[in-house]
């Protein structure tokens, strides 16, 4: 009766939350001002009841396109948080998020991502996966613990004609990765000084590349590739990131190194093709942001990034599947299936962004340059948020592209045509 | 009669306290061990146009430690911050921001900037430590019908103040602060500040303050509502763990 009357008790005492926000915007492409359909998320809700020391949080969205009328609604995450003195335990399908740099986080590869918001900031990128996550917290250091139970990849813009880097067709994945638990693990330690942080990750590539290929080989004519077969490589990060001030300044820095290599595939012994070719690839790169921040007197904020990608080494070796006999066939160009989402732009790039507020907050100023230090090219955005009433505000902004015209594979001049402007309205509740 | 009057003049010149005395005694007086609040923070331009920001807020050591929850404008809520002030080192500053699912460790240095975009800046929410400021009497004054102690301020090198000087009227039964005159390194008048305390338990405790930036011709009033004190806030609170979660009014 007692333990009952305390249950009840503690139901009485439970608090239920909730924020949201309602954001139609609408995207027109500067070069003909014709509308650009891709689905942005209209509405959003994030939800939470605390009952004593856990949580039950939620947060939905509704995907909407303009012009098909159509709405999704999306369950982006629903999980379960106990926070003990100790620390917390979270379980359910949940956004990570890793790093001490803004935006491009190389050691941030809990979640896959969703490539359709990949100019939003923050969790708004990221795709809710299942995982169980366990904090600790013993003095100055922080252990975190994250067991990812099932692989998810990211999602992809696939077909939309009017996203310049889409692929025109989603392709057919031939294989199941090797090992669908994925593991993490992070140690902090904070001091005067600041925090520095150490990360490893073992899990699998969030983009699909090529395992094997069906070939066909003739005497006395290039081998044909009949098809291409892909798969997820199996990758391992190790990562660092840390955060200190000096003077004024803030510097932000984050570093991992991936090591990604064919997973083990499962072929049926007694019906593989003839014409099987696996590929079996080793490669190791790296990912760096540094970053420095600085905040004027009258609260703008400047900060300048700088980041690189590269790849240290790669092996890759073609055999014929049931004979086991090398060959030699054309190494692909490697892309990683891992990390920052700006590696798909360039290996190198500056980004300088700014942001203030004026009138009380009623206006927001952003801006941000990237520019491409490997190749040509830069990106150019700019927004002003106005809010004339308390919980409201209305943003325009406009996002420019540039590369080159003698470089149609930079991914800048792929991308001119997405120049655009946009106008959003939000309604915070 | 004669002597008798010389004796006390005499007196009250040897017995009447310095500025660095009254100081001692402003930060000697019995303040809560913790308080809890809700802050209604109301911003306003030269126009007429105000805007308003409501938090929660815990506390305790004399504001030495301290987490801020923001709970209006709504573009804001769940938004927190932690402070620790450090006497020999740098405070330690971290943000919550649940839009990126990150607790942001944030500098501390700058002291001068404002908080939250209001005239109050993080100097003038953190407490003044006695060793580096330099404290004088001026002439007792009465404001509002309230007889005050007048203390010139002025912060040493080491204080990296943003301030070049204060003036305070410390009322004298309460040795609460009343007004607050703060000059910047030009000296020039920077801000106006008025305090309104009540009792509390047995303790005198901040229910308003209401600061001018005379400067920007801008003003912003800050109410303690719903204030709780010495209701037995964990130590443990205050740890960024805690950043995650909107405490229960």
């Amino acid at each position: 009766m007692k333990k009952l009357s305390l249950l009840l008790l503690s139901f009485a005492s439970a608090q239920i939350n909730y924020s949201g926000e309602i954001n139609p915007s609408v995207m027109t492409r500067k070069s003909d001002q014709s509308q650009i359909n891709l689905p942005f998320r209209i509405a959003t809700l994030e939800g939470g009841y605390t009952f004593g020391s856990v949580d039950l949080k939620t947060s939905i969205a509704i995907e909407h396109r303009w012009n098909t009328g159509e709405s999704v609604f999306n369950l982006r995450e629903v999980y379960l948080a106990y926070y003990p003195d100790w620390g917390e335990v979270k379980f359910g399908k949940q956004i990570h998020a890793w790093g001490a740099v803004d935006g491009n986080n190389p050691t941030d590869n809990l979640n896959p991502y969703d490539y359709y918001y990949m100019f939003s900031p923050g969790t708004k990128r990221k795709l809710g996966t299942i995982s169980f996550s366990s904090k600790i917290y013993v003095g100055n250091f922080q252990l975190e613990g994250i067991i990812i139970p099932k692989h998810e990849i990211n999602r992809m813009p696939y077909g939309e004609k009017d996203f310049p880097l889409s692929m025109p067709v989603k392709p057919f994945v031939e294989y199941e990765v090797d090992r669908e638990m994925e593991l993490g693990f992070r140690v902090q330690n904070s001091s005067v000084l600041g925090d520095v942080g150490f990360a490893i990750f073992n899990g699998n590539d969030r983009a699909p590349s090529l395992l094997t290929a069906n070939v066909t080989f003739q005497e006395g004519v290039p081998p044909v590739v009949d098809q291409m077969n892909l798969g997820y490589r199996s990758t391992t990060t190790w990562g660092f990131d840390f955060v200190t001030f000096i003077g004024d300044f803030t510097l932000r820095g984050e570093s991992s190194i991936f090591k990604t290599r064919a997973p083990l595939l499962s072929i049926n012994l007694f019906k593989i093709p003839l014409d099987l070719y696996e590929l079996h690839q080793e490669v190791t790169y790296a990912q760096s942001v540094f970053q420095v921040e600085y905040t004027t007197a009258s609260d703008i904020t400047i900060s300048g990034q700088y980041i690189a990608s590269n790849v240290s080494s790669e092996r890759y070796d073609w055999f014929h599947t049931l004979s086991v006999e090398l060959v030699q066939l054309p190494n692909p160009t490697f892309r990683p299936g891992m990390g920052t989402p700006f590696a798909i732009f360039t290996d190198k790039a500056i980004m300088l962004s700014s942001s203030g507020v004026m009138m009380d907050d009623r206006m927001e100023l952003k801006g941000s340059t990237v520019v491409n230090m490997d190749e040509s090219g830069y990106m150019f955005t700019a927004s002003i948020g106005y809010s004339p009433w308390i919980n409201w505000k209305i943003e325009t902004a406009i996002v420019q592209f540039k590369g080159e015209k003698d470089e149609p594979e930079n991914a800048f001049t792929k991308m001119e045509d997405f120049s655009h402007l946009r106008l959003g309205l939000y309604y915070n509740f | 009669m004669k002597k008798f009057i010389f004796f006390s003049i005499i007196g009250s010149i040897v017995c009447a306290q310095n500025g660095l005395e009254i100081a001692k005694m402003v930060d000697a007086r019995p303040t809560p061990k913790d308080m809890f609040n809700k802050t209604k923070m109301v911003l306003t331009n030269s126009k007429g146009q105000s805007r308003t920001n409501i938090m929660v807020s815990k506390s305790m050591d004399g504001n030495k430690r301290q987490i801020i929850w923001f709970l209006e404008p709504k573009d804001d809520k769940g938004v927190s911050f932690l402070k620790i002030e450090h006497s020999n080192q740098d405070d330690e500053m971290r943000m919550w921001l649940p839009a990126f699912k990150k607790i942001r460790r944030i500098s501390s240095k700058r002291k001068g900037d404002a908080f939250m975009s209001s005239d109050l800046s993080y100097e003038d929410l953190s407490s003044r430590d006695l060793t580096k400021n330099e404290y004088s009497r001026l002439d007792d004054e009465i404001i509002d019908g309230k007889d005050c102690y007048v203390l010139k301020v002025i912060p040493k090198k080491e204080a990296k103040s943003s301030y070049s000087k204060h003036l305070s009227w410390i009322e004298k039964s309460s040795l609460m602060a009343v007004k607050e005159e703060s000059y910047d390194k030009r000296g020039e008048l920077k801000k106006n500040k008025a305090y309104t305390h009540k009792k509390l338990k047995e303790y005198f405790v901040m229910e308003r303050i209401f600061v001018e930036d005379i400067q920007k011709n801008h003003t912003t009033e800050v109410t303690f509502l719903d204030l709780q004190v010495d209701t037995g806030i964990d130590y443990n609170l205050f740890h960024e763990k805690n950043l995650k979660r909107i405490p229960k009014m």
